[in-house]
């Protein structure tokens, strides 16, 4: 039977408003709040998510680190680096493109957890620990690099500064100490801007999970209760943290950079390299912090953890990146070009037209025209698998950029005799696939041991904000109880 | 938890009240207060920070920031001996830079106070201040990282049957504490 009531005006207002304030919930995880006994339980639901298919993933990139660190490298150690493809005038091959490219991967997770920390972004809370991770293992991998470059790792230890009879010394006034000193001070505050809020999570761990998780969790979380006094100096040092850990990200970076700029090598003695590498690793690494974030999010199930919000903010900062890389770019470029130095077009000959040119293009296409032509609209950026496809690609193309910056400028010298190409041999192709199985291997082994999601910046987030009605709208609205 | 009330706990038990509602524990709070429970006697433990004016309680002195200080200086002036105390023993001439300049030493100098200043927050945030790690038994229930709020006091005799009164009028569940290993 048809009704005859009809609505009145306020109850219409109603209806919309709920439907609103749904999708608001839908959308939004900080005002989709739950208990927190079921987020606990989620999240160590997902720890412990160990599929056949994780177990293989697991075994392959243990064989493929097996094969690139163990086998690869130690044939290395044996026989010199003689069986590695560097030759004059090519002193500096994949390794040194690895070793920049995983520094910069290193960047987004600063980035995205201290960086937005400081400016209150609210959209940070679940996704900071993911890209945390990302910045130690990633640390971990670009550290192994100067080692494996070496060539005589065992002696890697005269790079230490301490009293010996050997009568060296390391030199502080070289980029390369500088290079040491930095990412040693980058990993320390990474590791520990990892570790600190993570007590807290393990403590859930230790009063929730079972087995040997519990008795880690137990160790690691150091005795936390959660007391006033816990509490408030666990976010004074997290706030100083966010202050100290940026500045340092940039250096780190910006000294990597220099590592090259100091030389009077043409195409890389410039003063723009420091702010093009920094905004070439903040690009490569957020998108891939974005990329682990979709793989980490199926493969956990944390679909209420981490949602398209997320993922499309994560989006912006890359279509912003890119375009930040493209004037970098631009810049050296084209001061290079207008210079008229004959070294310099002959870089620019090399790249555009000679042997370097499909890398350089394809550069130029995965930096620029993919991220550029997806992310600026919105359905896409919101399509998981688009943003997949674009950190990867975003990451192909800050790949042949470390490439074409180390190995092809070297081809290049203002002698013609001193000129040169370089291929990469199968020792150093191996050792580059071993190192990103390591730092695969290493993250995914994480996520089933670590609480992939800091629940309590969450269960904070989620007090703080709640769904008001202004005028015939639901919207949200956030109480600033961190500032109080 | 105050030594003081440590040393009690030894003599008497500790009670814990639990909440599930932040207003209802606020309350508590104050009324506990009120009958004659010392800031001191009582210990909130949560599993989300909330600043102490949010909580009604007195603020937690801190000297984060002067440890901090300290270790930006340890970390300068560690610097300093590697960069210029070192060179009477090992001079490296390189690249025509003279031994004591100062724009290449810049970096170092910078590098590790920055390593000074991160390293001193964490011993200064976990170790000195908090001070963890700390796994001997302590009044805690696994409850709280679900989310409950617990307030941990002392009292005895009348005082406690009118603090017991007072955590029950706010829908809070007092039960002696558990001393537990963490």
């Amino acid at each position: 039977m048809k009704s005859n009531h009809k609505m009145s005006m306020e109850e219409w207002e109603d209806v919309v408003l709920a439907r609103g304030e749904e999708e608001l919930r839908t959308e939004l995880l900080l005002v989709d709040p739950r208990p927190r006994r079921e987020m606990n339980r989620m999240l160590l639901e997902a720890v412990q998510r160990i599929t056949p298919g994780y177990v293989i993933a697991i075994a392959v990139l243990a064989l493929l680190s097996f094969v690139g660190l163990f086998v690869a490298w130690g044939f290395q150690i044996r026989w010199g680096m003689g069986v590695a493809g560097i030759r004059r005038p090519v002193y500096w091959g994949f390794y040194i493109a690895n070793f920049v490219f995983w520094i910069g991967i290193s960047h987004a997770g600063t980035f995205v957890s201290a960086i937005l920390r400081v400016f209150h972004a609210e959209y940070r809370r679940p996704i900071t620990r993911g890209s945390e991770m990302m910045t130690t293992f990633a640390l971990v991998v670009a550290g192994m690099y100067p080692l494996i470059h070496l060539g005589r790792t065992w002696r890697f230890f005269w790079m230490l500064p301490y009293p010996n009879q050997r009568f060296l010394w390391p030199n502080f006034h070289s980029p390369l100490m500088w290079d040491m000193t930095a990412i040693f001070t980058y990993l320390t505050g990474s590791t520990l801007y990892l570790y600190m809020p993570l007590l807290p999570d393990f403590a859930m761990g230790r009063d929730h999970a079972t087995g040997w998780r519990q008795k880690l969790y137990r160790i690691l979380a150091l005795g936390w209760r959660g007391t006033e006094k816990e509490w408030k100096h666990l976010m004074t040092g997290m706030t100083i943290f966010a202050f100290v850990i940026i500045p340092v990200m940039f250096s780190v970076h910006t000294i990597v950079s220099w590592d090259f700029a100091m030389t009077m090598k043409v195409g890389w003695h410039s003063s723009i390299f420091g702010p093009y590498f920094v905004v070439g690793a903040i690009l490569s690494g957020v998108s891939a912090a974005m990329g682990l974030l979709i793989v980490a999010r199926k493969s956990l199930k944390l679909d209420y953890f981490i949602r398209t919000e997320h993922l499309e903010s994560l989006a912006v900062l890359v279509l912003i990146f890119s375009l930040a890389w493209t004037y970098f770019f631009f810049n050296d470029y084209l001061v290079e070009w207008y210079g008229g130095e004959k070294i310099g077009h002959e870089l620019i000959f090399l790249q555009a037209k000679g042997p370097m040119a499909p890398y350089w293009y394809a550069m130029l296409v995965c930096n620029i025209i993919i991220p550029v032509a997806l992310l600026w609209n919105k359905k896409l950026r919101r399509s998981s698998v688009v943003l997949v496809f674009v950190a990867l690609m975003v990451n192909v193309g800050m790949y042949l950029e470390r490439v074409i910056i180390v190995t092809g400028f070297l081809q290049r010298n203002r002698m013609p005799f001193d000129w040169g190409t370089y291929r990469p041999s199968i020792i150093e192709v191996a050792i580059a696939v071993g190192s990103f199985a390591t730092f695969f291997l290493l993250y995914f082994l994480a996520t089933r041991i670590v609480p992939y999601v800091p629940v309590w910046e969450v269960h904070e987030g989620q007090l703080s904000h709640k769904i008001v009605r202004y005028g015939k709208a639901a919207v949200t609205a956030k109480t600033h109880i961190e500032a109080i | 938890m105050s030594k003081e009330m440590k040393t009690m706990a030894e003599k008497e038990p500790v009670y814990m009240a639990l909440f599930d509602d932040l207003d209802c524990a606020v309350r508590a709070i104050e009324g506990l207060h009120e009958i004659g429970i010392k800031h001191e006697d009582m210990e909130v433990i949560t599993a989300v920070p909330f600043e102490e004016e949010v909580l009604g309680r007195p603020h937690v002195r801190e000297l984060m920031p002067r440890i901090t200080v300290t270790g930006a200086i340890i970390g300068f002036i560690t610097a300093l001996l590697f960069l210029f105390g070192t060179v009477y023993d090992y001079p490296i001439r390189v690249g025509g830079h003279p031994y004591f300049t100062i724009p290449p030493k810049i970096v170092i100098m910078y590098e590790l106070t920055m390593l000074g200043i991160i390293i001193s927050t964490f011993l200064g945030a976990v170790v000195w201040e908090s001070p963890l790690p700390s796994y001997s038994p302590k009044p805690y229930d696994p409850s709280i990282s679900d989310g409950r709020i617990a307030v941990v006091f002392k009292a005895a005799g009348d005082l406690l049957q009118k603090a017991i009164e007072i955590v029950e009028q706010f829908e809070g569940e007092a039960k002696e504490a558990t001393w537990r290993p963490l």
